[in-house]
This record gives C-alpha cells, sequence and structure tokens, in this order.
C-alpha cells in the first residue's frame, strides 16, 4: 500500500468558484480532462466552468465509490441505485457532466435510468414527463399520429 | 510557399487556448466562463449544436429540452426496444431528428431476446397492408425486405425520419420508392 503523502491530488474548480481536491485516482476517470494533469500539469487548479458544485460534488462521490476497489459489487449497485433517485433536472445536469467530461459508466448509468422511464409511455406521457412544449405542426403532428399507429401495430404483434 | 502562410493563418482561430493539443478532445477557453469541449470520439454533426447549448446552461428549466443533442443521443441509444423508439420518436421534431440519426447497430440492447418478435413484426405487418395504406404508405413484403412507398409530395423530412425509425426496429427497411 502506498501512504497517503505519495497519493497525487488533482484540484477541480466548479462553475461557480468552488475547488474540489480529489485523489488522481478518481480523477483519471475524467477521460476528458486526464491529459490536463498528466502532462505535468498536477497541482494546478483545472476549471469546469459549465459545472455547478453540487453536480460536480455528486459527480465526484459516484466516481470515489468506484474507484473504491474494496467495495463489493452489490453495495456499488445499491449506490448506483440511490445515486439515480434525483430529480429530472438533477439528473439532466449529471449527465451533461458525465458527458463533458466523458465518465462512461456514469453516462451509461443515466441514461439508462432516463431510458427506462421512457420505457411503456405514450408520446404525451413523455412529453408531460420531461416538460417538453410540442414543436410539432398540425401538419407534423398528423405524422406523428401515424407513427403512432404503427406502435399500436407493434404492440397488437406482441400480443 | 502561398500554401504555407494560409495555413499558419489558421492558428488565429485557436489563439490564447493551451489546451488544443490534448489528443482525447479539444478543450477550448472562449471568454471567462464559457468552455467548449469537443471530443474527439463524436462525430461532427452531433457535436455541432454544443456552441449553443452551453450558452443556456443558466436557464433554470427542469426540461430534457436543455440537454444536447448529443445526450439525447446517448439516452436513445439506451432505449430498449422499438416501441419505445417510435414512442419517443413522436415527442417532437428535435427528439425524431435525433433518432433518426441512431444507427441500429449503435443501440446497446442486444437484439437477440427481440429478433423472434420483429420476425413476426413483418409478417404482420405484411398482413396490415390494408390498414396503412389508408395512411397513403404502402407497407408490403418483397422477397423478405420490407418496403415502403411515399408520394413525393408527401415524403417530408418528417415523414422519411418517421420510417428511419420505425423500420430500423424491424431489421430495416429493404426498399424506398417516392
Amino acid at each position: 500500500m502506498s501512504s497517503t503523502e505519495a497519493k497525487k491530488m488533482v484540484v477541480l474548480k466548479s462553475f461557480d468558484g468552488v475547488t474540489f481536491e480529489v485523489e488522481e485516482s478518481v480523477a483519471v476517470q475524467f477521460e476528458s480532462i486526464r491529459h490536463m494533469f498528466e502532462d505535468n500539469l498536477a497541482g494546478s487548479v483545472i476549471p469546469l466552468s459549465n459545472i455547478k458544485s453540487e453536480i460536480l460534488s455528486k459527480v465526484i462521490d459516484y466516481c470515489k465509490r468506484h474507484a473504491d476497489d474494496t467495495t463489493d459489487e452489490e453495495d456499488l449497485k445499491a449506490f448506483d441505485a440511490d445515486f439515480v433517485k434525483v430529480e429530472h433536472g438533477t439528473l439532466f445536469d449529471i449527465i451533461r457532466a458525465a458527458n463533458y467530461l466523458n465518465i462512461k459508466s456514469l453516462l451509461d448509468l443515466t441514461c439508462q435510468t432516463v431510458a427506462d422511464m421512457i420505457k411503456g409511455k405514450t408520446p404525451a406521457e413523455i412529453r408531460e414527463l420531461f416538460n417538453i412544449s410540442d414543436e410539432f405542426t398540425p401538419e407534423e403532428e398528423e405524422e406523428a399520429s401515424i407513427i403512432t399507429r404503427f406502435i399500436y401495430m407493434d404492440r397488437y404483434a406482441d400480443c | 510557399m502561398h500554401a504555407l502562410v494560409n495555413y499558419s493563418g489558421d492558428d488565429d482561430f485557436y489563439n490564447g487556448s493551451p489546451f488544443c493539443s490534448g489528443d482525447s478532445g479539444i478543450l477550448l477557453s472562449i471568454g471567462s466562463h464559457v468552455d467548449i469541449y469537443c471530443p474527439a470520439r463524436k462525430r461532427a454533426r452531433i457535436s455541432g449544436p454544443l456552441v449553443v447549448e452551453w450558452s443556456v446552461y443558466e436557464d433554470k428549466r427542469q426540461s430534457i429540452d436543455r440537454l444536447p443533442d448529443e445526450c439525447l443521443f446517448e439516452i436513445f441509444r439506451h432505449l430498449p426496444g422499438g416501441r419505445e423508439r417510435s414512442a419517443s420518436a413522436c415527442v417532437s421534431k428535435r427528439w425524431l431528428t435525433v433518432l433518426s440519426g441512431v444507427r441500429s447497430a449503435e443501440f446497446y440492447r442486444s437484439k437477440a431476446p427481440q429478433e423472434q418478435p420483429d420476425d413476426m413484426n413483418v409478417d404482420l405487418a405484411s398482413n396490415n397492408t390494408e390498414s396503412i395504406s389508408a395512411d397513403e404508405d404502402l407497407e408490403v413484403e418483397c422477397n423478405g425486405y420490407l418496403t415502403r412507398c411515399v408520394e413525393r409530395k408527401k415524403a417530408t423530412d418528417v415523414r422519411l425520419a418517421a420510417i428511419a425509425v420505425c423500420t430500423s426496429s424491424r431489421g430495416g427497411l429493404g426498399k424506398l420508392s417516392i
């Protein structure tokens, strides 16, 4: 085991100016900024100017858990399940951050959560769930209804 | 020599950016608070709209519309089946456009458990030809391919994208006549 002093630390700064000190073993999961602290930039502050501190702390928490080899798989699954139990706005912010930082496992987890929400819902229900304004013109709405008919067809086919 | 001068001129575009030599992506600092990250692995047409999207970060709406196309694309890749994809395609024009850009090979779930019902869908679809021709679309099974005919004036972007999304869940379109 390496001593605590030997661990390299990376300092990340959020959109609202809060700094987070994380171990390099955690920060290496941030694929997109990895080169910045690997290219002798360790010690300097890495600005993440489109991630809020609230979201960044969640993301770091996730990466810490996943960097820890001692956590057993069941615990990790339970942690993941709890991790995505947040309100929609927060979940979308995490997706955005995971995409920006290129953390594949987190992006998969959060996108799968949203995909599961969509499952079994009608287009109108999805619009309501995610607060999406209907951009279709009346003509396009007709097109959309044609597609909807195909969905029902699929439904009958499954029966 | 002239070409060489022109080439060096390109550097002006990236002025002041110390990060553009990164191999996993390009991070450009523009202004004091807007960063644009373009991952190298993504296709250009997906990452394009990011430039606009980041600037609306302060928008407090809880809507999924705030997400850049790239993130929507990732979400759609996780949709389990054709039914979900078709339902999502009806949500908005933007969802339809993004969904039509996802190739069937790019969906995460393995196709294996769905292979059986998919084949049945094609058979059933050909039996249901009458009900579909009422919608001016004609769907017939022709030598095992799914075929569609669309009138020229009806072949709008929306309709073609819709056809693309719907048919991809049934093994793809074999023939399209306009």
